[in-house]
């Protein structure tokens, strides 16, 4: 993660003002960040979203191929992450430095999804032990601004919502040979349902208090954070403690409490956002990367 | 490795027949789900390593190996800001790095040993466990390699990596404020699920969610928190980690035994 060079002193005023549930910036301890998002930002891909959420800046593409199913489950497609650290992002990433960093992000995106209710795997089917959709969602990290995954959970979340896979049929011969056949018109596909998709709230304990939507100079006061998964419904898929701190067993639990109210909050502006955006159709004005 | 095509005449891909077998019925059988399964705990076994352990927990054998502390790699690094508890500045700080391997045979299909995915992530959440209980600020610009080899899964395999990895660390003389206690626990599913404690392998596999948590007894602080699958709501993952805590303190005395018996050993070996 990017580092930031903090005095004493402005440790101990970042930690005295989260006593009093007043953050530099002025937000409260559960309050997050103004947050823009955007989809269908990418056109060669299949489903794309940037999302900014203070200086962090996120850029996930999702692209739909077809594969062979795992042999575990021959009726499901499935969905590969790949996380790339830019080196735009801070000057640490350059090379190889931030292949960790992506790695752990991976496995955590890889974590959260592995159950069967945050995405409809079986619609993904083409044809069962043959055929399956894949849909590899790469990440790109542009800028690092603090709080990493929970702004990468909202743009997965936003891209797979953007997602449209075409819709393919399969027809067989006289010998039994198949030959897939993409459908003529080009929008006619399939959507995915993001309802049950979870989007990562992390809490990160600074003092006695925990705060969410931690920037770079937060996240250099705290020591530990717990990374909750959870979805609209309140279900939690993922738990995960970060840093190399100890939690409080009773902090643990105050902080599973404010994960599902920050997490409803968050389902409920996204998904009311998207629809927003959906609803402007093809013609509206696109911001992109200028504005 | 591309298959040598020339002599072994075979598929490039194998996989054993039981994938291709009809499905097995056999379902975990029921249990009280706050058992323990009984633990074997030796610490001080293998004569290269600064410190090692081995851990069997029911069908999961652990060995842990702990060597340093060695002159930090990566270079220099600038005298930072001193950290948040008025320790030593991070750049002075020491570095624990963790290794976590599963033996190609530990599981039912042969693995071969891959670098990235499952281990990398395990090897990272065994470091995060272990950092807040080692007194890296008495190791300056040192690191200490703490690799866990999991030579059978029977169940809970990074719990049981923790432990070790704790008693490893402990053996070896490395400074620290508590014994790190792993534990772990599975959802099973059903009408009601309930959390169970130290699962099985076969309980595993049938299970809708998996939570591992590590405990440092005395201080009664977590250390380290991995969980996922479909657990529910909230309140059913509270209820886990109280059942995973309680197992953790339960496991305690034995691991305490383990140490006391290993520095008999040691104490008796040394030529007075």
């Amino acid at each position: 993660m990017a580092s930031v060079a903090l005095s004493e002193a402005e440790k101990v005023y970042i930690v005295h003002g989260v006593q009093e549930d007043l953050r530099v910036d002025g937000r409260g301890c559960e309050d997050y960040r103004c947050v823009e998002v955007e989809t269908d930002v990418v056109s060669n891909t299949s489903g794309s979203a940037r999302v900014k959420l203070g200086h962090t800046d996120i850029l996930v593409g999702v692209k739909a191929e077809m594969g062979t199913p795992k042999l575990e489950r021959p009726n499901e497609g499935y969905l590969e992450f790949f996380v790339d650290c830019s080196a735009n992002a801070t000057p640490e990433f350059e090379g190889r430095g931030g292949d960790d960093l992506g790695t752990e992000i991976a496995n955590t995106l890889y974590r959260i999804f592995n159950n069967k209710s945050s995405v409809d795997l079986s619609s993904l089917c083409i044809s069962p032990r043959e055929h399956c959709w894949v849909l590899y969602v790469d990440v790109l990290l542009l800028e690092c601004g603090g709080n990493l995954f929970d702004a990468i959970s909202i743009a997965v979340k936003a891209a797979l919502f953007n997602t449209r896979i075409p819709k393919v049929r399969v027809l067989e011969d006289e010998e039994g040979a198949k030959d897939i056949e993409l459908s003529d018109d080009p929008y006619d596909c399939i959507r995915l349902s993001v309802e049950n998709v979870p989007c990562i709230v992390t809490l990160c304990k600074i003092g006695c208090r925990h705060v969410v939507d931690a920037t770079l100079q937060e996240e250099a006061c705290s020591l530990a954070s717990l990374l909750v998964s959870v979805t609209s419904k309140g279900v939690v898929t993922c738990m995960r403690k970060v840093g190399k701190g100890s939690l409080d067993p009773e902090s643990i639990f105050e902080m599973m409490e404010s994960s599902k109210r920050v997490g409803k909050v968050l389902h409920m502006s996204l998904q009311s956002i998207l629809h927003k955006e959906e609803s402007l159709g093809p013609k509206r004005p696109k911001v992109g990367f200028l504005g | 490795m591309p298959g040598d095509h020339r002599r072994i005449r075979g598929p490039e891909e194998s996989q054993p027949p039981q994938l291709y077998a009809a499905d097995e019925d056999e379902l975990p059988a029921a249990r009280d789900p706050t058992r323990l399964r009984p633990v074997y705990a030796r610490a001080g076994l293998l004569s290269q390593a600064k410190g090692s352990a081995y851990l069997e927990a029911g069908g999961t054998k652990v060995l842990c190996a702990v060597s340093g502390p060695r002159q930090a790699e990566g270079g220099e690094r600038g005298g930072g800001p001193a950290g948040a508890g008025g320790e030593a500045p991070a750049a002075l700080r020491g570095r624990l790095l963790c290794d976590f391997r599963r033996a190609p045979f530990s599981g039912r299909r042969r693995r071969a040993p891959q670098g990235g995915g499952e281990e990398r992530e395990l090897g990272l959440a065994l470091q995060e466990a272990l950092e807040p209980a080692v007194r890296l600020g008495r190791y300056p610009r040192a690191q200490l390699e703490v690799s866990a080899l999991l030579l059978e899964d029977g169940g809970s395999a990074l719990a049981a990596a923790l432990t070790a990895a704790a008693l490893a660390l402990a053996d070896a003389g490395v400074e620290m404020y508590d014994l790190v206690v792993g534990c772990g626990l599975s959802l099973a599913p059903g009408p009601s699920p309930t959390w169970l404690l130290d699962p099985t392998r076969l309980e595993e596999e049938h299970s809708a969610a998996g939570l591992t948590v590590a405990l440092m007894p005395v201080l009664n602080q977590v250390a380290g928190l991995l969980g996922s699958g479909e657990g529910g709501q909230t309140e059913s993952w509270t209820d886990a980690v109280r059942l995973g805590l309680e197992g953790c303190q339960r496991l305690y005395p034995v691991l305490q035994q383990c140490l006391v018996r290993a520095a008999r050993r040691r104490g008796a070996a040394a030529p007075s």
